[in-house]
């Protein structure tokens, strides 16, 4: 008896504990208490899809609030630099700033610590809050806190990579059969490095050659590759980098787990020179153009039907790489050769100097939620949040479309997680501007102007100098 | 009796002729010590600090400016922006001469074609870059395509080394040569036709007759056209911003003062680089302006 009423007691409390976990995860607009600061807030935004998407819930917000809301788009070109002059002149342009993850130790004095106004205006306090971002995942919040630890933003886009390729060719039995008989090995998405490069020059072919036993009346390319000037091509030679185990830098913490310093061990010297070389051998399979391109000209590559993959691409793409169907192709999602793409994403985060930082606190909750994240991944969002993803129906009509990335993305992001604690872009403080090198860098090794060993020079001096200049935590030489 | 009532100071001072000048001008001046002194001289300051837009700005003394004396990636730009500007201008004027002289005639359409010779200076300039971005993609660009049609091979105008460059002055060229051509062309028609009427009927030839009268006649308009035209080609950055963003070899002067000082926020090092731009623009700006009223004197 006495046994069964105690096992009773912890069914029943365990059944609480999870319906308390359950009610205080599960947000709604119904859930915001009232805010008697009206103040109105203004909202920076990425312009272009994800703005268009976000808006409806913004008028949403302000609706139900009664706190007005405006906003700025703005191009990702120029998201940084305008947002960085309003947060460090204090002069409060901006209520809630849109973060890519690899500036948010670089702001970290101007945006509020979310647990901070959690325990001041959420009933539910700091703990609450915790268990609110739980369904995260856990590598993007980690990206979305500063290296001491304290979140700062609440994740709601991310642009992690993923390996797009075209499902049709690489299941084509004669193109499987020519393959085997070239490499010896399966055709299938690759693994390893030399299996991107094999399949990569596999597919590049002249016009007149076959496809899919098809003449070819075009160069067809085995990648599409971003090699422009543009803030991407250094993302990409991150993947290449980070998949083989090397870092731009090391992180060292001391026994505290405070960051003491970072260094470029010569391990990861040469690491750095071999991605580099890597992606100039990649680059010989890349259609023209690829020397000036962005996402936009990679993905149109693909969708236009001269390329067989876009290795290192953002999952938001997925959706348009799907219109590939139009000229007979079908795409498919693998995780990234090495299993550690650049994993980025947006968090709106309150800047400390807005005037109404309840009513920023309370947007940021409720389009970070679990419900808000879930009724735009079933419109095609990229979101941060795994459990929303976990909830994409995937019976809908444009399943396919809206879920087709995510398997991948998930599975990469857990192989990730423990990592990103170990990676310069989420450590220095330096890094809005140390991307801004790694991307001219990046760019010259893969046009040519530096040979691998050079651009590793290049990025040594560079480092130095940012580092030193632009963040406290010194450089080990 | 009438009462006379004496005038305001305000009025006073307007029909007063030396401090009526003062007083007109004032705005101006106003608004020049506002815009462009106090913003220059605030720059210079700043080049001699090492703000990075945190804390307050530290003199560095003359650390920025050795430290771009000895940067190649400065030197380099430069370099670029000079060589740029020599070209367009050269360019600029030569077809521009050209052009201005078959449009100093009347003909039937004349009208129409002078209206579209006038479209690209109309067109803001970054819309510009964008349009030419996509206008010369290899791939995907609507001029390849033409010349598809002629049997030449698809051309990386703004992908391939050396050539991103050159697509860069032809983009400006193509924006800008309507300054020049209707400069000249209104130069051309304001010069006194009886000396030419008379040296034609004296058999000189039309050759002898532009190089001899025309041009001398000519040379103000052509100063103030490489006046003007310097000191925007030193600033040259739509171009860049809508196509290669600096990439492929391409990074002109004022791209990298834009990087440095609102990509990097490196305040100091920025209008550093600023200054030099400056000093190089007075120094062109001053030689030609030199020749400019040696040339209006001799005219």
């Amino acid at each position: 008896m006495n046994s069964i009423i105690k096992h009773s007691k912890v069914i029943g409390l365990s059944s609480l504990v999870f319906a308390v976990s359950t009610a205080i995860s599960a947000f709604t607009l119904d859930d915001i208490p009232e805010i008697k600061n009206k103040t109105p807030i203004n909202v920076a935004l990425e312009a272009g899809g994800s703005a268009d998407t976000i808006i409806p819930f913004l008028e949403a917000f302000s609706k139900k609030t009664g706190v007005p809301i405006t906003h700025e788009a703005m191009v990702f070109a120029t998201l940084y630099s305008k947002e960085n002059i309003e947060l460090q002149s204090g002069t409060g342009a901006y209520d809630v700033v849109v973060t890519e993850t690899s500036w948010t130790n670089e702001w970290k004095d101007y945006l509020a610590p979310l647990e901070d106004l959690a325990n001041k205006y959420d009933p539910v306090g700091a703990e609450g809050f915790k268990k609110y971002v739980s369904g995260q995942d856990a590598g993007i919040l980690r990206m979305a806190s500063t290296r001491d630890g304290s979140l700062v933003g609440a994740p709601y886009y991310t642009y992690t990579q993923q390996n797009i390729y075209r499902k049709d060719l690489l299941t084509d039995t004669g193109e499987m059969s020519a393959f085997k008989s070239k490499y010896g090995y399966d055709l299938s998405a690759p693994t390893t490095q030399q299996q991107l490069l094999d399949i990569a020059e596999f597919f590049t072919r002249k016009a007149g050659d076959k496809l899919k036993g098809e003449t070819l009346d075009k160069p067809f390319y085995g990648v599409s590759l971003m090699a422009g000037r543009y803030p991407h091509v250094q993302d990409e030679v991150s993947a290449i980098l980070w998949g083989s185990g090397g870092r731009w830098a090391r992180t060292n913490r001391d026994s505290n787990g405070k960051v003491v310093s970072f260094e470029i061990t010569d391990d990861d010297a040469n690491k750095l020179e071999e991605a580099f070389a890597y992606y100039q051998k990649l680059m010989k399979f890349a259609p023209p153009g690829s020397e000036n391109a962005f996402w936009d000209f990679a993905t149109a590559q693909f969708v236009e039907g001269n390329t067989a993959m876009i290795p290192y691409m953002y999952c938001p793409l997925w959706n348009w790489s799907s219109d590939v169907e139009k000229v007979g192709g079908m795409n498919a999602a693998a995780a990234v050769v090495g299993e550690r793409p650049y994993t980025g994403a947006f968090h709106f985060a309150p800047s400390v100097d807005s005037k109404n930082l309840e009513a920023a606190y309370w947007l940021l909750k409720y389009i970070g939620s679990k419900e808000t994240q879930t009724e735009m991944v079933n419109k095609g969002w990229s979101s941060a949040r795994k459990d929303s993803l976990d909830a994409c129906d995937r019976n809908a009509e444009n399943a396919h479309r809206n879920c087709g990335w995510i398997d991948s993305v998930a599975s990469q992001w857990e192989a990730q997680a423990p990592e990103i604690e170990t990676y310069l872009h989420f450590n220095s403080g330096a890094f809005g501007k140390l991307y801004e090198q790694m991307t001219i860098i990046a760019h010259e090794n893969a046009v040519g102007i530096k040979s691998p060993a050079e651009s590793v020079k290049a990025w040594k001096k560079a480092f130095n100098r940012f580092q030193k200049k632009f963040d406290d935590v010194k450089v080990i030489n | 009796m009438l009462k006379v009532e004496k005038p305001s100071w305000l009025n006073r001072k307007l029909n007063d002729d030396k401090s009526s000048k003062w007083i007109l001008v004032s705005p101006l001046i106003l608004v020049l010590i506002v815009f462009m002194l106090y913003p220059t001289f605030y720059s210079l300051y700043m080049s001699f600090t090492d703000y990075i837009m945190r804390g307050s700005p530290d003199f560095v003394g003359l650390d920025n400016y050795r430290f771009a004396l000895t940067d190649d990636v400065f030197w380099t730009a430069l370099w670029r922006t000079v060589y740029i500007t020599v070209v367009c201008l050269v360019i600029e004027i030569g077809l521009g001469m050209a052009i201005a002289i078959l449009l100093n005639r009347n003909f039937p359409g004349q009208d129409l074609i002078k209206g579209l010779c006038f479209i690209p200076l109309l067109i803001a300039p970054l819309s510009m870059s964008l349009m030419w971005n996509y206008m010369l993609h290899i791939q995907f660009g609507v001029v390849n395509d033409l010349i598809g049609l002629l049997g030449i091979e698809p051309i990386g105008w703004f992908s391939t080394l050396g050539l991103a460059f050159w697509s860069i002055i032809m983009i400006s060229v193509w924006q800008w040569l309507p300054f020049s051509i209707f400069v000249l062309l209104a130069g051309l028609k304001s010069l006194p036709k009886d000396q030419f009427e008379a040296a034609q009927v004296d058999g000189v030839s039309k050759w002898t007759i532009f190089f001899k009268l025309q041009l001398p006649m000519l040379t103000p308009l052509i100063i103030i056209i490489v006046l003007l035209r310097s000191m925007w080609l030193m600033r040259l950055f739509d171009p860049l911003y809508g196509t290669t963003r600096g990439g492929l070899d391409t990074e002109l002067l004022d791209w990298m003062i834009y990087r440095t000082t609102f990509v990097e926020f490196d305040i100091g090092l920025g209008t550093a680089y600023a200054m030099f731009a400056l000093y190089v623009t007075l120094i062109v700006c001053n030689l030609m302006y030199k020749r400019l009223m040696a040339a209006m004197e001799n005219n």
